[in-house]
């Protein structure tokens, strides 16, 4: 009786080992298989969304075009020949160099340089300084911030994170960086979540501001609540402003906030991971809308000068801060598979003409930054 | 003497001495510790993995989403864990009602597979995880103290919690590993941890034996307070409810832990870790020498030593490397001077026939006792700042203290 016992206990574990073994492999076969697909020469977006016709990639330096609409404005300007243009990413190819940093010329998007010495999470560079948001995964995993040049790729700077990384920033002149990083409370009884940005002088490493520590002003009054976070900082090109989400109460509040007074100030609603063009005309970010009683991230584009907001073509759910290519193009990443079955995702670009469909821009790449502020003029 | 202790006595047969006993600790015991120890890990290696996987992978902002209503979850949880702990009381089904609670959690690893990118979907089925826990806490702790001789319970909780605290360790630590080889696979975490799951149940299935039905039928048709109205119960489980009440919970302890090292929040989950293995060493030892000497002591002693970490947060501006780590090993082994000694405490004065429900009410207490403690810190450190609530807290623990020493006495005189 009690052997009989031990004997059914002893088949349920070998069921449960091969279960498991059978599964591991399986997943194996399939990020092996996935990936494949994701690096094969015309890459088909493996989240198909009917809505969304699928553009070849570009094969110069402009951003893809749609073909069918050649009276839209868009004339990116003709690429100077001698520097490249470099985009940065993250890699998310899963059979190599995943999770480290990439770049591409813009002209040459299948030409991908990668920089093994440098893996994150979250990747920007701007005026010649970079930030990586990386994850020491040991048994307990640690977050950093790393600074480093865009030239030799040397880390002059590091130091802890309070959370996990979601979106970081430089400024044009390359001096300071901005990160958002998410930080669980409490972790293992709540999904109880917050956020911190922080502002930090590229040069020595050290955290400027909090942005929880700024004033912030709606229509003159100061406001200020518990329950404030802010996400997605994107610098002005003087960098001596920048604009932010600021979340409260429910809302999702764009602000501008001034860097040296320590104050913000409301602008607009419903705005989030805003992110301001090189020519400082437009705030691309993502709306959240309620589609089918799920929250649907739609990608709009704000003019400053009127307040008038456009929706892009783009028409899946996008949870990203977008990036500009040029004045008239903005990057992001979409997730390999709908059911996040696969780590991968790539980058895609959209007009803000709300014509022009998307199109496939680098695939496995996430956090796209499109090199500003280093002499060669965008 | 309480009369249904001695109908207890009766049952094992001879009166046995608190003093001079041996720790005998059943095979049953073994085996829902051996439970305990897989369910954990199947459990830590999801909670561990929760925040990243919400935000890395569902690439979900859970800020917008709104979060898990704890009050209202625990309420509710607490409710159900009540009915079921009566209802595991008739007829002794607490085996059957712990099979239940074990299985839901486990299928609900499964779950997390069909949920998809669902947020919605996702808060469901971690809500009906934690009623899974909810469900099969108490009858696992009725049968534990009805599978063991009344002079070893605490020695016979603790070695069961011992063996938990084990796979909490183990859960975080497995996942991980997976997910290193796995870049993003959380589906394979989510199946291993269903895995662990079905061992966990096959386990309680296959090695613990159905509890004898100990009660004549005819006692079984007494009002349902019976036997847990009495003063020793009400003031047990009172007392577990009040110093719960005053107690700060583990967030607010390692975040002030934090704020005054020079640790990053990063480790956080290592705070965690130390804590569960301070639980694990000093649980055993703690169990002995209450059977040796006496409950009451030790349970106070455990609270003793919390007011003296309240006190360090006080006093300490910063804290060294050194001094953190005494602080969270000083916290495991205030739980475990506590925890499994109240239920060792509890299971020694409610009547073998109301053992489920009395424990499910004493954990009902302790967890209502804890959420509301939560909102107050949180409150009190907003408004008046972190020492101030320190103070507050520390203050309170100790009129708590005394209230207890006082009700414990008064009733161990009546016996």
């Amino acid at each position: 009786m009690k052997n009989d016992k031990a004997r059914i206990f002893l088949l349920v574990c070998v069921a449960a080992v091969l279960l498991v073994a059978g599964y591991l492999a399986y997943v194996r076969q399939r990020i092996a298989a996935t990936d494949a697909q994701a690096s094969a020469p015309a890459p088909e977006p493996v989240t198909p969304h009917p809505a969304v016709p699928v553009a070849p990639p570009p094969a110069t330096a402009a951003a893809p075009v749609d073909n069918a609409t050649p009276a839209a404005a868009v004339a990116p300007p003709a690429p100077v020949p001698q520097a490249p243009q470099r985009l940065f990413f993250r890699s998310t190819d899963v059979r190599r160099h995943y999770g480290s940093v990439a770049w591409v010329d813009v002209s040459r998007p299948r030409e991908i340089h990668f920089v093994d010495s440098l893996r994150c999470e979250v990747v920007y560079t701007a005026g010649g300084s970079g930030i990586c948001l990386s994850a020491d995964r040991g048994v307990f995993t640690t977050y950093a911030a790393s600074l480093f040049d865009t030239r030799k790729f040397k880390v002059s700077g590091r130091f802890a994170l309070k959370g996990i990384p979601s979106r970081a920033r430089v400024s044009l002149d390359g001096r300071l960086a901005a990160l958002t990083v998410f930080v669980s409370g409490h972790g293992y009884t709540t999904l109880d979540f917050s956020t911190q940005s922080l502002i930090v002088d590229v040069k020595t490493a050290a955290v400027l501001a909090d942005l929880e520590s700024f004033e912030v002003r709606r229509g003159g009054e100061v406001i200020k609540a518990a329950d404030f976070n802010f996400w997605g900082v994107t610098f002005t090109a003087d960098a001596r402003q920048f604009y932010a989400t600021l979340s409260t109460a429910g809302q999702h509040l764009l602000v501008r906030g001034d860097i040296g007074g320590r104050t913000a100030e409301v602008l607009h609603e419903n705005v989030e991971c805003p992110s301001l063009s090189p020519d400082g005309r437009h705030i691309a970010y993502k709306k959240r809308l309620q589609i089918d009683n799920r929250i649907s991230w739609q990608l709009h584009v704000l003019e400053l000068a009127s307040g008038r907001e456009t929706a892009l073509s783009e028409k899946r759910s996008i949870d990203d801060q977008l990036e500009w290519l040029d004045d008239q193009h903005v990057l992001y990443s979409v997730p390999h598979a709908a059911d996040d079955s696969s780590p991968s995702t790539d980058v895609w670009s959209a007009a803000i003409d709300a014509r022009t469909p998307p199109a496939l821009f680098v695939p496995n790449a996430y956090s796209p930054a499109r090199e500003r502020g280093t002499g060669g003029k965008t | 003497m309480y009369p249904l202790e001695w109908i207890e006595r009766l049952k094992l047969g001879r009166r046995q001495s608190a003093t001079a006993a041996p720790m005998v600790i059943s095979p049953v015991v073994l085996s829902l510790g051996l439970t305990s120890l897989l369910t954990d890990i199947s459990s830590e290696m999801v909670n561990s993995l929760l925040p990243a996987y919400v935000v890395l992978h569902l690439h979900l902002s859970p800020l917008q989403f709104g979060f898990i209503d704890g009050l209202y979850n625990g309420f509710a949880i607490a409710l159900l864990s009540l009915a079921a702990g009566f209802l595991a009381d008739r007829a002794s089904r607490q085996k059957e009602v712990a099979l239940a609670g074990y299985s839901l959690s486990g299928l609900c690893k499964l779950l997390l597979l069909a949920v998809g990118t669902s947020y919605g979907w996702l808060l469901l089925v971690i809500g009906l995880d934690r009623l899974g826990k909810g469900i099969r806490a108490a009858p696992r702790d009725a049968l534990i103290s009805l599978n063991t001789p009344a002079s070893s319970y605490a020695s016979a909780f603790s070695v069961h919690r011992a063996m938990d605290a084990c796979g909490s360790l183990l859960g975080p630590i497995v996942a991980f590993l997976l997910l290193a080889n796995l870049p993003g696979a959380f589906d394979a975490v989510w199946i291993s941890s269903f895995a662990f799951a079905a061992l966990g149940v096959a386990a309680l299935w296959l090695f613990v034996p159905k509890a004898q039905p100990i009660v004549p039928a005819a006692q079984r048709a007494q009002a349902p307070w019976s036997g847990i109205g009495s003063r020793r119960f009400l003031a047990v489980a009172g007392c577990g409810s009040l110093l719960a009440l005053t107690t700060i919970s583990d967030g607010f302890i390692y975040l002030m832990l934090q704020e005054k090292s020079a640790t990053a929040a990063g480790y956080f989950p290592l705070f965690y870790v130390l804590t569960a293995t301070g639980y694990m060493v000093f649980s055993i030892p703690a169990g002995r020498l209450a059977d040796r000497t006496s409950r009451p002591a030790v349970f106070l002693s455990g609270y003793l030593l919390l007011i003296v970490l309240y006190g360090v947060l006080f006093y300490r501006d910063q804290v060294s490397t050194g001094v953190l780590v005494s602080c969270l090993a000083l916290l495991g082994l205030y739980y475990a001077a506590t925890e499994g000694i109240l239920m060792a405490l509890a299971s020694s004065i409610i009547p073998p026939e109301r053992r489920t429900a009395g424990i499910a009410l004493i954990a009902t207490g302790i967890g209502v006792g804890k959420l509301i403690s939560s909102v107050t810190f949180g409150a009190l450190w907003q408004s008046v700042g972190m020492q101030n609530s320190l103070l507050v807290f520390a203050s309170a623990m100790a009129a708590a203290l005394l209230v207890t020493l006082r009700l414990l006495r008064s009733v161990s005189n009546e016996k």
